[in-house]
């Protein structure tokens, strides 16, 4: 034991030598620090411009009004009215329509002409932003359109006008005072009555969202942003509801059977969005640019910590043969399977280093630059009640799933070391092998999903889909749940085949290598 | 000097070894003591270096048994590998590491090698001024002094070097050779040396062993060898004229010439007759200018013994 700890000792000293070791090391510990900068920037340029084409105040409403009237320039004589008040007054309206025989682009332009008018002169700018929440958005829009239809069908002669264009007509003008009820009064009765009436998927989102978001915030005093936020949380939470009815499983326009483990994680996935949605909790703004920036981040440090370790791993015994100075170590009163234990865990003790050291700078990086509390808890289900995990203790369990397939690169790149004695082929094959290793997902989209890509290495390297199937609804992107060189096919692998996979081959990487430093003899 | 009543610091007994069809190494045995500094000498490809490999434990012996110290290195590899020391082929260090970061690290696998006796090793080598100097900026003959520091640091029972004066200069050559007499008779060190030149081997071992085709074909001491030599020696016999002594020789002499040059002729014949020699040439009327005795019989018995014609350098 004694001698593993000298020949370990020896190694880590070796090691923090290697100049291409530290180098990395460099641009690990950049990358961590500048990305989060980076990401701030163009949050920020991208916040801006967003912000812009998304408020809608009193003048910018003036400005298109005047604009549309201008279009309207020698057409002038035959309007009337400015306005149009939305109780069933037949008369005037028909007078107008029928007075105009305006083409379809013009009664649009004089519709939203009319609109505009009418908001400028009864909206109450202070007290609802218009497009400043959700049911103002689409109040506006709403009212938009019934009078537009409105007005489309006063363009309808006498003659044609039959019973259905009575009925329609008595139809159109009932939703418009519903639109009307619901932006000028904020009342979100009236905008669920008009969604019923409707009567389709028109708007964004159907019917009993309208009434869960009703239910959370009656006043429609949510802003656009969070209030489109809790709604996607709400068809997300019908997605998951009907396919637990439904007993299928909807993946890539396709639908698999539910598996009894993919039904308790959905069930799970379920309680979990059930308790952000009562609680408040879930991905706001700046969680999500948080999680962004934190992945993002991660991903481009880790990329360096990846080839650093098929570098060390894949030269740590060749390049000693090269250049001959195993020597020492073979003449030294150690038995070689000592040197092969030792070599192996320094190089782990620097794998695991690095990947604390990004692990931690990215963490820190990201609470520097986006905000200490950008970064959201992770939630899961445990004896049926939804559990709090703090973001730290997350991002270290994370960290070590994360680093199974860095793992199983380093046994890799140690192996062919061990086995071909060459630098250059063991670290060459390694890194080709890190960039083919999206094969998995290319044969799965070009022939579907077969048995034998089961049993390819980069199908069951990522497993963190398996340990954290929640991810998702902290904000994390599903492309990255598929980690750096795995794939997110948790339909077709369950957990238990990977880690058995993962044992098997680690240990069959071991032996290739130990059989090829340890019994072989040295030239 | 050897002594038969001492345990063998190393035995090697039927060590075989073979690549592929190759047989490098057939059956060779041999004991090494302590306080003798052993010779192994062979031509280029005899196999020297196979035998060094697998007693440092590079390779593995097909057959045979290896004894260190009187610890078998199959069954206690570890007990047996930490009485031995040496150099195989050229000293390869940690390039980028000084001199003395390397000897700590070997210290390290080994039992109480204390920071005095690197300082110790690192001045008998003559390195102390240099030794905090990344090992890639030395020399040769630099390089040559700290693989023999490296291999002396933990005062090992058994020392072997492989071609240890490869690289040395002249100065470097004779500090080697007093530090391994050194060891070997004072410190009772049971030294083996590799070399393919006999000169070097005559200054510095006590016995010899000669190998060829990697079978062990002799062991003998200097002195025996020497004395095989000497048995038929060449001498040098400077006259005016060396067609006229020949032909003396030839006619009155039992001897034979083996080189005629403008002014000299070399015979080859016994020592306890040269004097006879003289005088029957004198009596020849031949005048003698000068008599000079040859050593270059001794490689000329290693010739005969390894087979002849082969490449010796």
């Amino acid at each position: 034991m004694s001698k593993i700890l000298a020949l370990y000792t020896n190694e880590m000293i070796k090691l923090s030598r290697k100049l291409s070791v530290w180098i990395l090391i460099a641009l690990m510990t950049t990358s961590c620090i500048l990305v989060p900068f980076l990401t701030k920037r163009m949050y920020q340029a991208n916040l801006s411009y967003s912000d812009e084409s998304e408020s809608l105040d009193k003048t910018q409403l003036t400005k298109i009004r005047d604009s549309l009237r201008e279009s309207f320039g020698d057409q002038n004589q035959y309007v009337q009215h400015d306005t149009i008040r939305f109780t069933i007054q037949n008369e005037i309206i028909e007078l107008f329509a029928t007075y105009l025989s305006l083409d379809e682009d013009d009664v649009y332009s004089y519709a939203s002409y009319i609109c505009m008018n009418t908001i400028l002169d009864n909206y109450n700018f202070d007290k609802y932003p218009l497009n400043g929440s959700l049911l103002a958005d689409h109040a506006y829009t709403l009212y938009m359109d019934e009078t537009s239809n409105l007005c489309f069908m006063n363009t309808i002669p006498f003659s044609e006008r039959d019973n259905a264009w009575y009925d329609e007509y008595i139809d159109t003008t009932e939703r418009l005072d519903l639109a009307n009820a619901a932006l000028f009064s904020h009342d979100m009765d009236a905008m669920i009555k008009l969604v019923a009436r409707k009567n389709e998927n028109n708007g964004t989102f159907s019917l009993s969202i309208w009434k869960d978001l009703a239910a959370i915030d009656p006043e429609g005093r949510l802003s656009i942003k969070e209030s489109r936020r809790l709604a996607e949380a709400l068809i997300q939470r019908e997605k998951y509801r009907k396919n637990l009815e439904m007993g299928v499983d909807s993946y890539n326009y396709s639908y698999i059977p539910l598996t009894s483990a993919r039904r308790a994680q959905i069930e799970d996935s379920l309680l979990i969005l059930d308790y952000q949605i009562t609680h408040d909790k879930l991905p706001n703004e700046t969680t999500e640019l948080g999680v962004a920036t934190k992945q993002v981040t991660h991903r481009a440090a880790r990329f360096f910590l990846v080839i650093m370790m098929i570098i060390i791993a894949g030269s740590s015994i060749s390049q000693e043969l090269a250049t001959g100075s195993i020597k020492s170590l073979i003449i030294a009163p150690v038995k070689r399977w000592k040197i092969f234990t030792a070599k192996l865990l320094s190089i782990f003790t620097w794998g695991l280093f690095g990947s604390i050291l990004i692990t931690f700078l990215s963490t820190l990086s990201t609470m520097i630059c986006i905000g200490s509390s950008s970064l959201p808890p992770y939630y899961y289900v445990s004896g049926g009640a939804v559990k709090v995990m703090p973001h730290l203790l997350f991002t270290l369990l994370y960290f070590l799933v994360d680093n199974i397939s860095l793992f199983i690169y380093i046994l890799t790149a140690f192996m062919i070391s061990c086995l071909t004695r060459n630098t250059g082929i063991s670290v060459g094959v390694s890194a080709g092998l890190l960039l083919g290793a999206s094969i998995s997902t290319t044969l799965n989209s070009m022939f579907g999903h077969q048995l034998w890509i089961d049993f390819l290495p980069f199908s069951n390297m990522d497993l963190l889909s398996n340990v954290f199937p929640h991810l998702g609804l902290i904000g994390y992107l599903d492309s990255d749940m598929a980690g750096l060189f795995g794939v997110a096919d948790y339909h077709a692998i369950p957990f238990s085949f990977s880690v058995t996979y993962l044992i098997v081959l680690s240990l069959i990487l071991l032996l290739i290598a130990y059989d090829g430093f340890v019994r072989r003899d040295i030239q | 000097m050897t002594n038969p009543e001492t345990k063998p610091a190393l035995q090697i007994q039927k060590v075989t070894k073979t690549f592929g069809k190759k047989t490098a190494v057939d059956q060779v045995s041999f004991d090494l003591f302590p306080g003798e500094v052993f010779g192994f000498l062979g031509p280029n490809g005899a196999g020297k270096t196979t035998i060094i490999k697998m007693v440092m434990g590079f390779f593995r012996p097909d057959e045979g048994t290896i004894i260190i110290n009187g610890y078998n290195r199959k069954t206690h590899y570890e007990a047996a590998m930490s009485s031995i020391g040496g150099i195989v082929e050229n000293p390869e260090m940690y390039n980028t590491l000084s001199a003395r970061l390397n000897l700590q690290m070997y210290a390290r696998l080994h039992q109480g090698v204390t920071k005095e006796r690197i300082d110790e090793v690192l001045e008998l080598v003559g390195l102390t001024e240099r030794a905090d100097e990344p090992v890639k900026k030395y020399s040769l003959g630099m390089k040559q002094r700290i693989g023999l520091a490296q291999a002396l640091l933990h005062r090992p029972r058994v020392l072997i070097l492989d071609e240890p004066t490869n690289g040395l200069d002249p100065a470097g050559i004779h500090l080697l050779r007093d530090i391994l007499k050194k060891l070997a008779h004072e410190d009772r060190v049971a030294v083996m040396v590799s070399s393919h030149l006999l000169s070097e081997m005559q200054l510095m071992c006590d016995r010899i062993g000669i190998i060829n085709h990697g079978k062990l074909l002799r062991i003998c001491t200097i002195d025996e060898l020497m004395h095989q030599a000497k048995s038929s020696s060449s001498y040098r016999i400077k006259t005016s004229d060396p067609k006229k002594a020949r032909d003396i020789l030839a006619e009155n002499f039992d001897s034979r010439i083996s080189n005629i040059n403008d002014d000299t002729l070399d015979i080859e014949i016994d020592e306890s007759r040269i004097n006879e020699c003289v005088r029957c040439l004198v009596a020849g009327g031949s005048d003698i200018l000068g008599v000079q005795k040859l050593e270059s019989s001794l490689e000329e018995a290693f010739l005969e013994i390894t087979g002849g014609g082969i490449d010796i350098e």
